[in-house]
């Protein structure tokens, strides 16, 4: 036993070490640093002191949304708090409850099913905004799950950098799109991606998206959000996603059956059917949700119409206060 | 817990540290320390069916003794009916009711009626096909007189919730388990080596194989309509290694983690792929069922000692059962039918114990006529896998359609080639492995030490960079 033990301790630390070493930060993917974009989009929170229109969701709303049209046409301050759908769930509630105050408009827009969070994309953004850290678990056996983990992703993360750099060898030196529409640089002062509108598109994957077709855990944890934002006298919409006609098509049933679901579970209004926001693939730049250009200004037009009713309560708090 | 889990990576060492170190030199400390383990590894899936798990092995422990007291034979066979009766309504109501009702309703809807269908919406605890089997065998085992009933309550308990085989088998027999777990054990320093080394292997083929071959035939099972037909053949070629890799793969984590703590547990796979007919390819493939069907099935039934017909007969019930057995749908009963059907000509030729010896023994290629067998067998294996995959018939019937059509001769648009050579370069090791009990069981004493360790390292580094996106395992379902 004893011998065992000891190789097995040796041969661990060996391996261990060899790890740490091939674990080297040389790259990371470009969404580490995308999710940065969440510095501006608080910046922006701040700015505005009366009750605000926050569009909330995956990077289907923050690539899908010109939140300065919404503005100039509903005549109301826009924030598009919308990042990345691997953020979770669970995160973009508790941002809301963190941020909401009395009078705001909240219109959340999930990916389909969107589950937990990934801990390394959390543990992203709390690097660019520290306080984001209340917004998901960090716990002692978490934070340690993903000290370990991250090692041995980074290895592969620095085997895809390595492997790049070789095919790129002889060829002449490229545009690295990725790098400019990944990066927290992308985004414009009310939080929309903006770095993809003038860059060729790639279009939607060609082959389409299965989704999940069990209950969606997210609906209760909306409704218990829900609560604590009608205490705070905030107005939370949902609405579906923005997404590809091919994968829609694909998954019609499976979608007919969660739009049937929320309008029985949801506590909340869903303002809009899943087919308001489907568009030809052409439309979409790189992934099932991400929309093009003319994607997000047929999308943003869209929901200017579903909106407008709703924000009626915003312009009363507004005359209230000039009148104050 | 799964075994290729963070969580089960802390939670070994933690049992294996109580198990060698802190219970050491007393047996029932040992048999309690791994029974606590195994309720606390099924209990972290859903601890709500702990209390089922628990009713299933008092159950069959109470029955067991009641069938070797019984002073009548009329007494025995009714707690054997009454055990059989209970662990099959168990499996029956949360495996199969909605199918039956579904089923039902449909046949009725075929005749012009509306039936007003109440289904349930009920959660498969996981593993429960298993255990059922393992108390059904040591229920059957004792009313026939094989086994003498154990009447210590925790091995009794352990031989059924036994972590490693708990929740995808082998499905162990009270002859072979049990009489290991009443004896007190003595770690060897060869045989954990062993068991570690078997681990690292079903890692690798279940992380980097299955889990690579997921990605693809997933995308392919979900899309059939979308695909030309040698797309759809290459999707069924990616599921065939993906389910021997999830399957046997898991199965060598368990052996190995068995073994590590001093238990050897039965076989499960030897090579299936390298068979050379239908029959051989069912001697090699999920062993501890097919021998489980054969034993409370097909010999109670006559096997094939009462005529040709009987014969037939009996191999078609065990494949309907076994296809039955995998899950409430047409499609596995299906698959179990055609893989009858590939066995009557074997069965009519009298063929079916032809191929009993290992393929190429002691050569290291097979002949030309024994690769073209192996190759033919995998095909039909392959073209069954298609109706086990696919989630309704007319999937099924889609993608079959798909396959026979004129494009069958276009590229295929999804091929991928790097896991495809990495594919072959693991059948290339399990080809050289194949007269031992898994791929790299011979290293030791061959290769010297530092070799090994050089080998294990470039394994585990090839686990971190090939490994794909993390899949359930297949057989968890069943």
């Amino acid at each position: 036993m004893r011998t065992f033990l000891i190789r097995l301790l040796i041969f661990s630390a060996l391996f261990a070490g060899l790890v740490v070493i091939a674990a080297y930060k040389l790259a990371q993917p470009g969404e580490m640093d995308y999710v940065g974009g969440i510095v501006v989009k608080h910046k922006r929170l701040n700015e505005i002191k009366g009750p605000r229109l926050i569009f909330a969701g995956g990077s289907n709303m923050a690539f899908g949304l010109d939140s300065k049209a919404v503005e100039d046409s509903l005549k109301i301050p826009v924030v598009n708090l919308a990042l990345h759908g691997g953020l979770g769930l669970d995160f973009m509630l508790e941002e809301l409850k963190d941020v909401v105050r009395n009078g705001d408009v909240v219109i959340l827009s999930p990916e389909y099913f969107l589950e937990a969070g990934r801990y390394e994309l959390d543990a992203a953004v709390a690097a660019f905004m520290p306080a984001s850290k209340k917004y998901f678990k960090h716990d002692f056996y978490t934070v340690f799950k993903y000290g370990v983990e991250s090692r041995f992703t980074q290895i592969g993360y620095n085997r895809d950098y390595l492997m790049a750099r070789w095919r790129k060898r002889n060829a002449p030196p490229e545009r690295d799109y990725a790098a400019e529409v990944y990066s927290h640089k992308a985004f414009n002062s009310y939080g929309d991606v903006v770095a993809h509108l003038d860059l060729p598109s790639y279009g939607a994957p060609k082959v389409p998206l299965k989704l999940y077709a069990g209950y969606w855990d997210g609906i209760p944890k909306i409704n218990a959000a829900s609560r604590i934002l009608a205490q705070r006298g905030v107005k939370f919409y949902f609405v579906f996603p923005a997404f590809c006609a091919s994968s829609f098509n694909n998954n019609a049933a499976t979608i007919a059956n969660l739009e049937a679901t929320l309008h029985r579970d949801l506590q909340i209004p869903v303002i809009s059917g899943p087919q308001d926001f489907v568009y030809p693939d052409t439309l979409y730049y790189d992934s099932y949700y991400h929309l093009t250009k003319t994607g997000r200004n047929l999308r943003t037009q869209q929901l200017i119409k579903l909106v407008q009713p709703l924000t009626a309560q915003l312009h009363g708090e507004k005359m209230l206060l000039s009148n104050r | 817990m799964v075994f290729n889990s963070f969580e089960f990576a802390l939670f070994l060492p933690i049992v294996f540290i109580l198990y060698w170190l802190v219970a050491k030199g007393s047996l029932l400390f040992q048999n309690l320390v791994l029974l606590a383990a195994s309720f606390v590894f099924y209990g972290m899936w859903d601890y709500r069916f702990l209390f089922l798990l628990f009713f299933s092995i008092l159950l069959d422990y109470t029955s067991g003794l009641q069938i070797h007291a019984a002073k009548t034979p009329r007494a025995r066979q009714w707690w054997l009916f009454a055990s059989i009766v209970i662990n099959l309504g168990f499996l029956f109501f949360f495996k199969y009711y909605n199918f039956f009702v579904d089923s039902f309703s449909d046949l009725l809807r075929t005749f012009g009626l509306q039936p007003h269908v109440w289904t349930l919406k009920i959660i498969l605890p996981v593993g429960i096909s298993f255990y059922t089997f393992h108390g059904l065998s040591y229920v059957i085992d004792i009313y026939r007189e094989k086994v003498t009933p154990t009447r210590n309550f925790t091995n009794y308990a352990l031989f059924v919730s036994f972590f490693p085989l708990l929740v995808a088998g082998p499905i162990e027999r009270a002859t072979h388990l049990l009489p290991q777990i009443e004896q007190p054990r003595r770690f060897e320093l060869s045989k954990a080596a062993d068991g570690l080394r078997q681990i690292l292997w079903g890692l690798l083929k279940k992380m980097v194989i299955a889990d690579g071959c997921a990605f693809y035939s997933n995308q392919i099972f979900d899309n059939p309509h979308t695909y030309s037909g040698s797309t759809l053949v290459v999707g069924a070629v990616l599921f065939a290694f993906q389910i021997y890799g999830d399957f046997s793969g898991y199965s060598d984590m368990a052996l190995g983690i068995a073994r590590l703590f001093g238990f050897e547990l039965l076989r499960n796979f030897a090579y299936p792929y390298f068979s050379r007919d239908i029959a051989e390819f069912w001697r090699r493939w999920h062993i501890s069922l097919s021998s489980w069907f054969k034993d409370y099935v097909y010999i109670p039934l006559g096997g094939s000692r009462e005529g040709r017909f009987k014969a037939i007969r009996n191999t078609f019930i065990i494949f309907l059962l076994s296809g039955f057995w995998h899950g409430a749908n047409w499609t596995f009963i299906l698959w179990g039918g055609i893989h009858a059907l590939y066995f009557l000509p074997l069965l009519l030729a009298n063929r079916n114990r032809k191929n009993m010896e290992i393929v190429a023994q002691g050569r290291r290629l097979p002949s030309v006529p024994e690769a073209w067998q192996m190759v033919r067998t995998f095909a039909l294996v392959t073209f069954a896998w298609i109706f086990f995959r696919a989630e309704s018939m007319q999937e099924v019937a889609v993608y079959i359609s798909g396959i026979f059509s004129a494009s069958l001769i276009e590229m295929p648009v999804i091929f991928p080639k790097g896991l495809l050579l990495l594919t072959a370069l693991f059948l290339l090791a399990e080809w050289q492995g194949r007269e031992y009990p898994y791929a790299l069981a011979n290293l030791e004493p061959r290769w010297p030490r530092p070799a090994r360790w050089a080998l294990y390292t470039v394994l585990l580094f090839c686990l971190i960079l090939l490994k794909s996106e993390q899949q359930q395992f297949i057989y968890f379902q069943f």
